[in-house]
């Protein structure tokens, strides 16, 4: 076969089968649509962010020194998490469909997309869209996946049964304390030889503190960590 | 009249076959030969093979013409065309003719340009042989990419828009590509 035949063939070929190029409308239609499937994954995931940054700012950090791992887990909000991951992995593969994309690094994409993300997402907080997010969302997801306790929470819900007590402190004996917390339970707090202060720090009535310990009777709660949470804390806002 | 469109930019070219396919004409004419022995290198084709999937590259050509865009160079965007209308018909050909597609001065340019060191001492036919064997026994994305670097004189952008890679990765491919050769022609004591 000549190449002056080949090309009367192709040009046969196109004639006959009436092939026809793509119009150009839907070439850019194709783009727009995946840069829009970049954006709105990028802004999903940013929303998810800024839902975990919420979350995780409101938790007093210094709980954490008790029991690092134990509490990290407790504290974790999974499914925002897990959004996050899916929606940031969903825009890293639209990206890809972009006419340039393989220029860029792997990595770099990723990079890319998550500083973006959390540029969003800080926006998105600053807008106090995340807080509407989280109310709306309060009740249809379970708390244990969704949105972790805050120390106000502790002292709003009775997380007893969890090992977290919060309150303020009532009274004060050697080896027990009274602590109230924001449901008006007045919970019997005991101290043992075993029970921790942290930093040693000289609990006055009035102040704010956070037990982790064991549940022993009905209002009753055998302390073994108690800290007191400083007013200036973010966690108290 | 048929107009004469020979000496016609590739961007003027795309613009008169959108008028008329029948101008396709002119841009096989421009790259038949280019793209031939391009599909060439980096297959086991025959000839016959390679034409049919050059008449498939111009008819994708010309059915996907308005998304060529123009921040490319056309001879790029033909490229990354051929080259993957030759991968997808490599895996759908499941017993290739073993037929070396090189000729003694491909290899000899590859040689020069890879500044490999050996080209003085490609002398004989059966040197000749060793080497293309060589070339050859790399892996295919390293034959690719020293074909496209110093058969085709392509630059590392051009590179990097035919075979979708990015520049770092090129590169890195080039050296590998060059450094396994070394060693192979090391091992059959041609260095």
């Amino acid at each position: 076969m000549t190449k002056n035949k080949t090309t009367c063939e192709i040009i046969k070929k196109i004639k006959k089968d009436e092939i026809k190029p793509v119009p150009k409308w839907q070439c850019c239609l194709f783009d727009i649509l995946v840069w829009a499937g970049v954006f709105f994954a990028i802004i999903l995931s940013s929303l998810f962010l800024s839902l975990v940054m919420i979350n995780l700012f409101e938790i007093p950090f210094h709980i954490f020194s008790i029991n690092y791992f134990g509490l990290l887990i407790r504290f974790l909000p999974f499914v925002w998490l897990g959004l996050i991951g899916i929606f940031l992995f969903l825009g890293f593969l639209i990206f890809n469909k972009t006419k340039k994309a393989y220029r860029y690094r792997v990595l770099m994409i990723i990079a890319i997309l998550f500083l973006v993300t959390l540029l969003f997402s800080l926006v998105l907080g600053r807008l106090k869209i995340d807080r509407h997010i989280r109310n709306f969302t309060e009740n249809k997801i379970p708390q244990s996946l969704s949105n972790r306790p805050s120390y106000m929470v502790f002292c709003k819900r009775n997380m007893a049964e969890e090992g977290l007590l919060g309150g303020e402190l009532m009274q004060k004996k050697k080896d027990y304390l009274l602590v109230k917390n924001d449901l008006n339970e007045s919970w019997e707090v005991i101290l043992t030889p075993e029970t921790r202060i942290k930093r040693k720090a000289n609990l006055l009535v009035g102040d704010k503190i956070l037990i982790l310990g064991d549940k022993i009777g009905v209002l009753s709660f055998q302390a073994k960590v108690i800290k007191r949470i400083e007013e200036n804390k973010n966690s108290f806002k | 009249m048929k107009k004469d469109l020979y000496k016609a930019s590739d961007e003027d070219l795309v613009k008169e076959i959108l008028k008329d396919p029948e101008n396709l004409s002119f841009l096989i004419d421009k790259y038949w030969q280019q793209l031939f022995f391009f599909v060439r290198r980096i297959s086991y084709f025959s000839s016959e093979d390679t034409e049919d999937i050059l008449q498939e590259v111009f008819i994708k050509v010309y059915k996907n013409i308005n998304t060529f865009d123009s921040s490319y160079k056309f001879s790029t965007w033909i490229f990354q065309i051929t080259r993957n209308t030759t991968i997808d018909a490599i895996r759908k050909k499941t017993s290739r003719p073993q037929e070396f597609n090189f000729d003694q001065n491909d290899l000899r340019q590859i040689l020069v340009e890879s500044g490999i060191g050996m080209e003085e001492k490609i002398i004989n036919k059966e040197k000749v042989k060793i080497v293309e064997k060589i070339i050859r026994s790399l892996p295919f994305k390293y034959q690719e990419v020293m074909i496209l670097k110093f058969l085709e004189e392509k630059t590392y952008e051009e590179m990097v828009d035919i075979i979708k890679k990015p520049k770092g990765t090129v590169a890195s491919l080039l050296n590998r590509g060059r450094a396994l050769f070394k060693k192979e022609a090391q091992k059959k004591e041609l260095i």
